[in-house]
């Protein structure tokens, strides 16, 4: 049995392996925004540009359940499960990240909203046929942060939830997701019955009932993760 | 990486929430910019007013947002925000071209033609997509440029 000032030293231990590993995913994302920015108003500019808040949430949705396919993959959870990391850990490590993830990305969005608008004074001072227009309140921004949030660490873990089954049962899980994605291609009463169900979810909300029902769903998607990494086999 | 790199990077990042917040107004600052008085006109068209007129379609303002409404005016007339940055309105008074185009002999049915003849660039600095699942956030996007009728014409689109 670990004391608890071990298992402390092994989880930041853990932590600091995953941090190393983020490093470049960070220097991805950051290049992405910084790469939309500069085509936005250095290269080619389009008639018309959404801010930086807006690519962050896509770029979050994409890259997000990328690494959490990652960090279950079989070769990265028997790197890090390693004495004295136990299964526990793991797990809370994992969860850790998933909350802490999405809120570095989007709060380095609003850095880089901040310099879109500077450049967009920039572009004003130099050009006669560019205009831009604030559309955020206060109260939008909060508001939108925060559901945001909750929706990127809905939808991360639930990718990690399946990732987590995923690498535990490949056959089951890969013939199920199989069907279930030929389903929503070919069957039309399925597609229209599963967006039914989204739609009836997320129908007519207000910002705390739909943060409620996406905590549920992000709760229930770590509990069901949890089951196949803590029945986990090692060699 | 430097434990205070971390610590200034950190700190940098929270900054940027608390200006982000701090730049953007309030709800009741970005309703009064939008509001009907904010809007100045630059083009108007005599229309019949003894008629009960159908606007067939008016073509798509992009990049700009666009609202369709009916007031008490004798004039169809587009109206653009005075507070987008650049002064739009100048732009538009010198390059935009409206036509309108009547149903002959009735005149009740019309439709309207506007283009940028010169290239325009436009950024909107918005907040999440996401709020626009809610209704009162819907009503917090603004509309650039409104394309007003008389009272006695209505939309078909």
């Amino acid at each position: 049995m670990l004391s608890q000032s071990s298992r402390l030293r092994a989880m930041k231990a853990l932590l600091y392996g995953y941090y190393l590993d983020f490093k470049s995913f960070f220097e991805i994302y950051f290049s992405i925004l910084l790469g939309l920015i500069i085509s936005k108003f250095l290269i080619t500019p389009s008639a018309s540009s959404s801010s930086s808040l807006n690519s962050a949430l896509i770029n979050c949705m994409i890259m997000l359940p990328v690494a959490m396919m990652v960090i279950t993959s079989n070769s990265e959870l028997k790197k890090k499960f390693s004495f004295p990391v136990d299964r526990d850990l793991l797990v809370l490590c994992h969860i850790l990240l998933i909350l802490v993830l999405p809120l570095v990305m989007l709060l380095m969005s609003c850095f880089f909203y901040l310099v879109e608008l500077l450049l967009a004074e920039l572009t004003l001072s130099v050009t006669t046929n560019f205009f831009y227009s604030l559309a955020i309140t206060k109260s939008s921004f909060l508001i939108g942060f925060a559901i945001s949030y909750m929706a990127i660490v809905c939808i991360t873990a639930l990718t990690w939830m399946v990732s987590a089954w995923f690498y535990r049962h490949k056959v089951p899980v890969g013939v199920i997701g199989a069907a279930f994605i030929l389903g929503l291609i070919y069957l039309d009463d399925f597609r229209d019955s599963v967006f039914g169900l989204i739609g009836r979810l997320f129908h007519n909300p207000t910002p705390g009932l739909l943060s409620l029902k996406l905590a549920v769903i992000t709760l229930a998607a770590f509990a069901l993760g949890y089951i196949p990494i803590k029945r986990m086999e090692v060699k | 990486m430097n434990k205070w790199v971390m610590i200034a990077l950190s700190i940098a990042l929270v900054l940027s929430f608390a200006l982000v917040y701090a730049l953007s107004p309030s709800d009741e600052a970005f309703l009064s910019r939008y509001a009907s008085g904010e809007y100045i006109t630059v083009a108007a068209f005599d229309v019949p007013l003894d008629i009960n007129g159908i606007v067939d379609t008016v073509n798509t303002m992009y990049p700009f947002t666009m609202k369709k409404v009916r007031m008490d005016i004798d004039k169809l007339e587009v109206r653009v925000n005075r507070n987008i940055s650049g002064n739009l309105a100048d732009f538009l008074k010198a390059n935009l071209d409206v036509k309108l185009f009547f149903v002959p002999e009735t005149y009740d049915r019309l439709n309207t033609e506007i283009r940028f003849p010169r290239s325009v660039y436009r950024f909107s600095a918005e907040t999440f997509a996401i709020v626009g699942w809610f209704e009162h956030f819907r009503e917090l996007l603004g509309n650039e440029i409104l394309i007003c009728v008389p009272m006695n014409y209505t939309f078909a689109e």
